[in-house]
């Protein structure tokens, strides 16, 4: 495998949210916005990448029956990190992902990827992957998120859509509607995919 | 035993973390206070009835309002809004039990008890998408101009709509401005019971010593 398939497979083949269907809790939650889905996308590849990148550098010297914890450690050290960081310098963003940033820890791509790639492949490859992984996370979030604004509230990115006789379908915004964007998005990318499965 | 590697990796591990952690955190820890502090006297000025001419921040006053549950001297700080040499109104924060923990709710009260403004401040629980909103213009000035005698009050408190009372809640969302509604109808009351010490001529002149968070 070449290191563009460690890059592109993340995005269309095995696109963690579309594909893997992990990470659900922040895809479900924080998408009524594309920003918003934007934030927390950009958010879990910055430490997906950090975490791939350590766990690749430790994997011969991690003993295979301590690994799991610590790759929890790895991860949840990079998430406060992230979350300190928002803190200071991005404090509206802070504000808005709220209690979801912390909540990467327990994000199933994050710990899929250290234990099914990093801790087994090298350093750059891990980085790649990590980047691949984190941007097709990213762009389902955004898609997600912008089907949701623009039926929840006729905007996209803030952005007003529609006039004002437009009667935005409020369950669209709410849990509900995650549910109902994310089963559509899932069966539209199945429908796109099928050809090579038969 | 193979017990020893085990540890051995797993202690060094924490403790990398641990210093990768205490960097980071004094690296922002000093930005962060300042970004809150900002945030917070940003909210002072936009829930201030508009047209003060003095800095608020400057002008705080501090009063005993009772001891708090466990008995220990309660007080308030409070920013005033004067126009001139005239108070035209006051600025506090109070907080109220949401969905997820407390929402700190910093609001600014004329001097007819009437709400000129209020800010939902960082540090809640709520949902995003939901109860979060609370933060949003589209609720928080509903709540602009509600007075304890302009209200429909429930059991002496404002309340919201579900509740039988006249704030209007948000679709999916009843816990968090409920919560609102509980610190905004506090902060009212503390406003009616000391309403000469807050807006009337301070008996000494004070405040010349907290001057130290000011200095930004």
């Amino acid at each position: 495998m070449s290191l563009w398939r460690d890059f592109n497979k993340g995005i269309i083949d095995e696109n963690p949210l579309l594909r893997l269907v992990l990470g659900l809790c922040p895809a479900l939650a924080v998408t009524n916005e594309a920003m918003n889905g934007l934030a927390m996308g950009l958010a879990a590849t910055a430490v997906l990448l950090g975490s791939n990148v350590v766990i690749s550098c430790l994997r011969n010297l991690i003993p295979a029956r301590v690994r799991i914890p610590v790759f929890i450690v790895v991860i949840a050290s990079f998430v406060t990190i992230i979350d300190m960081t928002m803190h200071a310098f991005f404090l509206e963003l802070h504000r808005v992902l709220g209690l979801f940033v912390p909540l990467i820890v327990v994000n199933c791509i994050i710990l899929g990827r250290a234990e099914a790639f990093a801790s087994k492949r090298p350093i750059f490859r891990s980085f790649i992957d990590g980047l691949g992984m984190g941007i097709g996370f990213t762009l389902a979030l955004i898609i997600l998120g912008a089907v949701r604004e623009i039926f929840g509230y006729g905007t996209i990115f803030g952005i007003g859509l529609f006039g004002a006789g437009f009667e935005p379908a409020l369950i669209m915004i709410l849990p509900p509607g995650a549910f109902l964007a994310l089963g559509l998005l899932l069966a539209l990318m199945n429908k796109l995919t099928k050809t090579e499965e038969g | 035993m193979k017990l020893t590697p085990l540890i051995a990796t797993l202690t060094l591990v924490c403790i990398g973390a641990a210093v990768a952690l205490s960097l980071v955190n004094f690296l922002t820890a000093d930005r962060i206070a300042q970004q809150e502090w900002m945030a917070t006297m940003k909210a002072i000025r936009s829930v201030l009835p508009p047209g003060f001419d003095n800095d608020p921040i400057q002008d705080k006053r501090k009063i005993y309002i009772g001891a708090d549950s466990k008995g220990y001297p309660d007080s308030l700080e409070v920013y005033l809004g004067k126009e001139g040499d005239r108070i035209t109104g006051v600025a506090f924060s109070r907080a109220g039990e949401g969905y997820g923990g407390f929402i700190h709710v910093m609001m600014g009260i004329d001097t007819e008890g009437k709400i000129s403004g209020i800010f939902i401040l960082t540090g809640h629980f709520e949902t995003p998408g939901l109860g979060a909103n609370i933060e949003k213009p589209s609720f928080t000035r509903t709540l602009q101009g509600k007075s304890l005698e302009n209200s429909k009050l429930v059991a002496g408190n404002l309340a919201v709509d579900k509740d039988g009372g006249d704030i209007a809640s948000i679709s999916g969302a009843t816990i968090s401005p409920r919560g609102v509604a509980r610190a905004v109808s506090v902060g009212l009351q503390l406003f009616k019971r000391f309403r000469a010490e807050l807006i009337g001529e301070p008996s000494a002149p004070e405040g010349e010593t907290d001057k130290e968070k000011v200095s930004l």
